[in-house]
């Protein structure tokens, strides 16, 4: 067989490899989202389900709580509008992170300081302000540990859940986990002390 | 076991669980997802110029202008059969066999009665007298004979159809200009 045939059919199954790669690599994610594309409003709901937690937990380190759940509604509505904008279908994780911190700066940039709410008059009555406490505790800390903090803690994700829907590499969230645990516990044990 | 609790729940820590059980109440409770905003197509009216405007409908009358001369020539057909046959007959080769015109405009009067009988099919021929027969001539055209007032009616048509013809042309012109 001459060469350039041997070449030319390596280059047929090449192209064949590169058409069907993607739709078997699909993520379930990928698929809600085509879902949502078409008009699917039962998909956007699932989104939300299985999504809402973490953009809560990202907000909820950043802003009062009165505002998360405001925050949580506004990046879901922008996440309907700007669907085509999203490159990576399998990252639609990730991207709503990012957008969930966009919005939290945001806030900061557009709100007045006498508008602002204290969590604990705008937080429900079931929750004791020793909770509050915590959460201004853990809103001191770095942006990576507050944000895994208070997504395991407060929303209940495991570590590789949060790696998962966040897009940040296990190890990343594995070091920011214990790391933050062990500047929380610095810090609430020299509160107890005081 | 302390660090497998944290990381993914397993084994038990009673410092992050009274944690958990804390911070939990200031956790998402899920609501009602927001609806799906409508996507809303703007449509705007696309602006066109008086001259447009004008050409088309010029051209709309002239076309309706048309239609009604159509419409009146096959009334008049319907009501007056008597004069308002066809006659075929070949113009080129024989023109002693039409009849002199009977008015002003040209054209001959033809009863009813002479509409032509339809010829029987031919029949087939083998190849070797096609190959002995003359080379076939062109049918002659046929001549349609009208009433005067048929006549009347079908150069009106024809003049209609004509501005009609002129004014697309112009408005295509001005259009293609103006895209230019």
């Amino acid at each position: 067989m001459p060469e350039s045939q041997i070449t030319g059919d390596l280059f047929l199954l090449s192209r064949e490899t590169v058409n069907y790669a993607p739709n078997q690599t699909a993520s379930p994610e990928a698929r809600l989202v085509e879902r949502i594309e078409t008009g699917d409003a039962e998909a956007f709901n699932e989104l939300y389900r299985r999504f809402a937690p973490m953009v809560h937990g990202i907000a909820l380190s950043r802003v009062p709580r009165a505002e998360a759940d405001d925050l949580v509604q506004e990046v879901f509505i922008s996440v309907h509008k700007n669907l085509s904008s999203l490159r990576d279908r399998n990252a639609v994780g990730p991207w709503l992170a990012k957008i969930a911190r966009n919005r939290a700066l945001n806030y900061y940039r557009t709100v007045r300081p006498s508008d602002e709410l204290t969590d604990e008059i705008a937080g429900s009555p079931s929750s004791k302000p020793e909770a509050f406490e915590i959460l201004s505790v853990i809103r001191s800390m770095p942006d990576s540990y507050r944000e895994t903090l208070v997504l395991r803690l407060v929303e209940g994700l495991t570590g590789p859940e949060i790696a998962a829907q966040t897009g940040m590499s296990v190890d990343s969230v594995r070091v920011n986990l214990h790391r933050g645990m062990k500047t929380l516990r610095e810090k609430l044990g020299i509160e107890v002390k005081k | 076991m302390k660090q497998d609790y944290l990381w993914d729940r397993t084994g038990a820590d009673a410092e992050i669980e009274c944690l958990e059980s804390l911070l939990g109440g200031l956790a998402f409770s899920p609501a009602e997802p927001p609806e799906m905003p409508v996507r809303e197509i703007a449509l705007t009216p696309v602006r066109r110029g008086w001259f447009f405007k004008l050409s088309l409908g010029f051209a709309a009358a002239s076309v309706a202008t048309a239609a009604l001369l159509i419409a009146a020539i096959s009334m008049r057909e319907d009501s007056q059969p008597a004069t308002a046959a066809i006659q075929e007959r070949p113009a080129v080769g024989a023109p002693a066999a039409m009849s002199p015109p009977n008015n002003e405009f040209g054209v001959e009067h033809q009863a009813a009665s002479a509409v032509p009988k339809r010829k029987p099919p031919p029949r087939k021929r083998s190849r070797r007298e096609a190959k002995s027969l003359p080379a076939p001539q062109p049918r002659p055209l046929p001549v349609i004979t009208l009433t005067a007032e048929e006549f009347d009616a079908y150069r009106q048509l024809m003049t209609a159809l004509s501005v009609t013809g002129t004014n697309l042309s112009i408005v295509r012109e001005k259009i293609n200009g103006s895209e230019e």
